[in-house]
């Protein structure tokens, strides 16, 4: 009977330690790639040309990153994609608090037509919209302009969602005694609605903000121009900057440059990104 | 002056009038706008001509590109998503918790630029020097030109695609799996199941509605994949890798068939569209709308 | 000048009518209780003085002024909710200072009134504290505060105490009385308690599906109740009410009679148009016959005990006569044991039988 069980232990003990085996090393598999990055970002085209492959570079060539950033004027490309960014998502979160709040709260002729058509648009492709939209911002003059990424940006419906369904949750007692204590209904939304709401204006903005700073096909289309474009845009560049020929020492400098300043807020707040994550995918899912 | 009712009104028609008039203008209009010149054959330079449903009866019939995008498209997106969501299903089951560095790593791909991240895989696929078929070498294995081969283009952008997204699921599948109470664990232990048979009967059911809305969220996004396209092989060699949104994109950026690519992005929509009607259809039976 | 005057309010919500063709005149300074069971109408009449809803029909009027249009902040009132409704992410002066803040008081004033407010509530320690700081006590103070420093024309309570423990809740209902006498400001006041309301109010409104039944000073509604409902909301235990008919110069219920005097009787045939009668008497107002005397007044009841509560100061006893329960309650202590199954004689106290027709009374 012992035998048996000691067996069983056994057993169990052996297959944890090989599923955390394989994890951690499934787990190095895909940190890999990062690692082959920065590696190549010191290399000369010519040793990451060559074969057999090195794995350290012979010499750590700084001078890519230094071309790189004065290539592309990286901290130009840099703060465009901030700029952009920042202002759209924090445009974005004060227009889906501002519906949020009255889908959720203020009970008004025609609320449910119009929460519908938003609804509508989450599940719309981006494709759909994509030919006649660069037809409307080239019509407006609004290539190489800021406002051609931003204004697209500043309405997010999935925001409207996320709004509305936490906004839900404050009392009405507290609504109804700022009226009653002198507040109209925009004051009401400044003053007690948005404050209360900071949790999910946080997740909100971590996802606003990641998915305006990767975009890329739309500022390709409508931010050409070199010192307008974002940094996105920009690293794609790298793949033709030498007669056609990838020139891969600069572009896994530029990549090195574009992941790692992500990937260090990333690993700072991790946590917050990680709950808002599950969270969102909880109630789509769960 | 107005009533109370109708102020009432005005001001909450205020605050959703910013969301309402971007939308209008940026997805409501261009929507139908797309719809409308579909229609037409237009060139972007000279007056648009009125040609009916031509263009969609040519996209079937005599575009091949467009049903090689096609079938690439439903290949691509069966290939993506069975690997990206078994992985993660793997990976959630396997990582349960415990290990909050493991999370960390598996995610990390999720929040890098797409662009960067398609750069060093170009630089991994590539056939001499690229790190891949360096390492298959190594272990005596077969190499292969990746995304130079038409055979094993539009499997290495998926492998891409994979490597990047499955972090992401990971994470609601292992939100989806600590919902599950652990009494009915306990209770399948105390019946005698094995393991085995605990993951049959508990995990899998319980874990259902989220595994089918994962599965249905992968494939809305791997049906519309463009970057790691345009990235990595420009749709070719031959077209092997050209997906429906990257023609689209060639034919109104490239080619300047605006008509041709708003038919393409109509096609497109249909399919996307049935893909979520069905979700919704499949969540509702489950009991899960929120809305 | 803050009287407030409700004409012909009606209110519905869907096919349900909350508030029907509601008449109201509540006295400047005066405090008003509005008071029924769950449902009868009292927080929706308050919401709608407030602002918070609309009415269907009818008029509002604070002071001279018809509000109906009016949004809650220039109606110049101030409301203390049953949640209390602190705004969680600031402190209790904040709290206090909010209104006045959004009407652009000066700094200075704000200060002042704040304080001034803070130290006739005894919470001046508190001021710098969010509420999840708070004991219930004190945010119920922190929320009156906020109702205080607006100086408003009317004060307008939401059931304001029904979260608090026994002891807590009694107390503060001498304080809040004793606070409105020295604020010298209108307030309607809204319970389910009665005994709140009959403690707190100068006039009760009591209510009953949305109609008022009643609308007098407590002790006219204790003593005259003007139907059967108000007869058996207010006072407990609850009033008995026995069916009975008018024949002759009895009232005849089956089981005992009650003998009347000529005018008494003519009195009720005049009025009780019908025969269908209730006799209404309180279980104060029923005692035992102490001697054969007593038993040979007006008439005479053979009751036996059923149960008795003994309640330290009194007992109740419920007790059937023949088929007919009535609850009495007396000054003397008695435990079950000692009555299980005795018979008492008992006699009603005459002037304070309430006899009611279909729905109304007619005589003390």
């Amino acid at each position: 009977m012992k035998k048996q069980q000691k067996r069983a232990g056994a057993t169990r003990v052996l297959a944890k330690i090989s599923r955390e085996t394989l994890l951690w090393i499934g787990g190095a598999i895909f940190v890999l790639p990062f690692l082959w990055m920065v590696l190549g970002s010191f290399k000369t085209t010519a040793e990451i040309t060559r074969i057999p492959i090195t794995l350290l570079p012979e010499e750590w060539l700084i001078n890519n990153f230094v071309e790189v950033i004065i290539l592309l004027d990286v901290p130009r490309l840099f703060f465009n994609s901030c700029l952009i960014a920042v202002t759209a998502t924090l445009g974005s979160l004060i227009t889906s608090a501002m519906a949020g709040y009255a889908f959720a709260k203020l009970r008004f002729r025609g609320s449910n037509s119009a929460f519908y058509a938003i609804f509508i648009t989450m599940i719309i492709p981006y494709f759909l919209t994509l030919i006649p939209s660069y037809l409307i911002v080239y019509r407006l003059g609004l290539i190489n302009n800021y406002l051609a990424v931003i204004l697209p940006g500043l309405a997010n419906s999935f925001g409207v969602f996320m709004m509305r369904q936490f906004i839900l949750g404050i009392p009405n007692d507290l609504l109804d005694a700022a009226r009653i204590d002198g507040c109209s209904e925009f004051r009401i939304f400044w003053m007690i609605v948005l404050p209360l709401c900071w949790p999910a204006l946080a997740t909100l903005s971590i996802f606003s903000f990641m998915w305006n700073w990767q975009d890329f096909l739309w500022p390709l289309l409508v931010l050409p121009n070199k010192d307008m474009m974002t940094l996105e845009v920009g690293i794609n560049y790298l793949q033709t900057v030498r007669s056609g020929v990838i020139n891969y020492q600069y572009a896994m400098a530029g990549a090195t440059i574009a992941i790692v300043p992500v990937l260090i807020v990333f690993l700072i707040m991790q946590n917050q990104i990680i709950k808002g994550v599950t969270v969102t995918g909880m109630k789509g899912g769960a | 002056m107005l009533d109370r009712r109708a102020r009432r009104t005005l001001t909450a028609y205020l605050f959703i009038l910013p969301v309402l008039v971007l939308l209008a203008v940026f997805v409501f209009g261009p929507v139908l706008f797309t719809f409308f010149i579909s229609f037409f054959k237009w060139d972007f330079f000279t007056p648009p001509v009125f040609v009916g449903i031509s263009q969609y009866v040519e996209l079937f019939t005599q575009d091949q590109a467009f049903k090689t995008a096609l079938y690439n498209n439903i290949w691509y997106t069966i290939l993506e998503v069975s690997m990206t969501i078994g992985i993660a299903l793997l990976l959630a089951l396997g990582i349960t918790e415990r290990s909050n560095v493991l999370r960390v790593v598996y995610f990390t791909p999720v929040i890098t630029s797409t662009v960067a991240s398609a750069l060093i895989w170009k630089y991994m696929y590539e056939p001499h020097y690229g790190l891949i078929n360096y390492v298959l070498d190594f272990f005596t294995l077969p190499t292969s030109s990746w995304l130079l081969d038409p055979r094993t283009s539009l499997l290495s952008i998926a492998l891409m695609d994979v490597w990047k997204g499955c972090g992401f699921y990971m994470m609601i599948l292992l939100a989806g799996l600590k919902a599950i109470p652990s009494i009915y664990y306990d209770a399948a232990r105390t019946d005698g199941a094995s393991t085995w048979q605990q993951f049959k009967w508990v995990t899998i059911p319980l874990l259902k509605p989220t595994l089918l809305f994962v599965l249905i969220m992968s494939a809305l996004g791997s049906f519309q994949v463009f970057t790691p396209v345009y990235m990595l092989t420009a749709g070719g060699p031959a077209f092997s890798s050209t997906t429906i949104t990257f023609l689209i994109y060639k034919y109104a950026f490239n080619y300047f068939s605006m008509g041709r690519a708003c038919a393409a992005s109509v096609i497109l929509t249909i399919i996307v569209l049935a893909i979520s009607v069905f979700q919704m259809r499949m969540l509702r039976e489950g009991g899960m709308m929120e809305y | 000048m803050a009287r407030i005057a409700l004409r012909n309010l009606t209110k519905r919500f869907g096919k349900v009518v909350a508030v029907n063709n509601l008449n109201l005149e509540i006295a400047d300074k005066s405090f008003v209780v509005l008071v029924g069971p769950s449902g009868c109408g009292k927080t929706t009449i308050l919401r709608i003085i407030a602002g918070l809803e609309d009415q269907d029909e009818g008029e509002t009027y604070i002071g001279d002024k018809e509000v109906s249009q009016l949004e809650p902040k220039d109606r110049d009132i101030a409301m203390v909710f049953q949640s209390y409704a602190l705004y969680p992410h600031m402190t209790a002066f904040d709290n206090m200072a909010f209104g006045l803040r959004a009407k652009g008081v000066p700094k200075k004033e704000i200060q002042e009134r704040v304080t001034e407010a803070a130290k006739l509530l005894g919470i001046e320690h508190l001021l710098n504290r969010k509420p999840r700081q708070l004991s219930g006590g004190e945010m119920q103070r922190v929320a009156l505060g906020r109702a205080i420093t607006r100086s408003p024309k009317a004060f307008l309570f939401d059931e304001p105490l029904s979260n608090l423990d026994a002891k807590l809740r009694t107390r503060m209902r001498g304080e809040l009385k004793e606070l409105q006498r020295q604020l010298k400001t209108t307030t309607i006041y809204v319970t389910h308690d009665q005994v709140e309301a009959m403690t707190l109010a100068d006039k009760m409104a009591v209510l009953n599906n949305g109609i008022l039944q009643q609308y007098d000073s407590p002790g006219e509604v204790f003593e005259s109740p003007s139907n059967t409902f108000v007869a058996g909301f207010i006072g407990t235990p609850p009033m008995n009410f026995i069916k009975c008919s008018l024949a002759d110069n009895t009232l005849d219920a089956g089981e005992f009679v009650v003998t009347l005097s000529e005018d008494l009787a003519s009195i009720i045939r005049e009025k009780g148009k019908d025969s269908e009668l209730t006799i209404g008497v309180r279980p104060q107002d029923i005692t035992m016959a102490k001697s054969a005397a007593d038993i040979a007044a007006p008439f005479n009841i053979s009751a036996t005990v059923v149960f008795a509560e003994p309640l330290g100061t009194s007992t109740i006893l419920h007790l059937n006569v023949g088929s007919i329960p009535l609850v009495m309650e007396t000054r003397e202590f008695v435990t079950y044991d000692q009555l299980r199954g005795a018979k008492l004689d008992l006699q009603f106290e005459m002037d304070k039988i309430h006899v009611f027709d279909k729905n109304g009374d007619t005589i003390l």
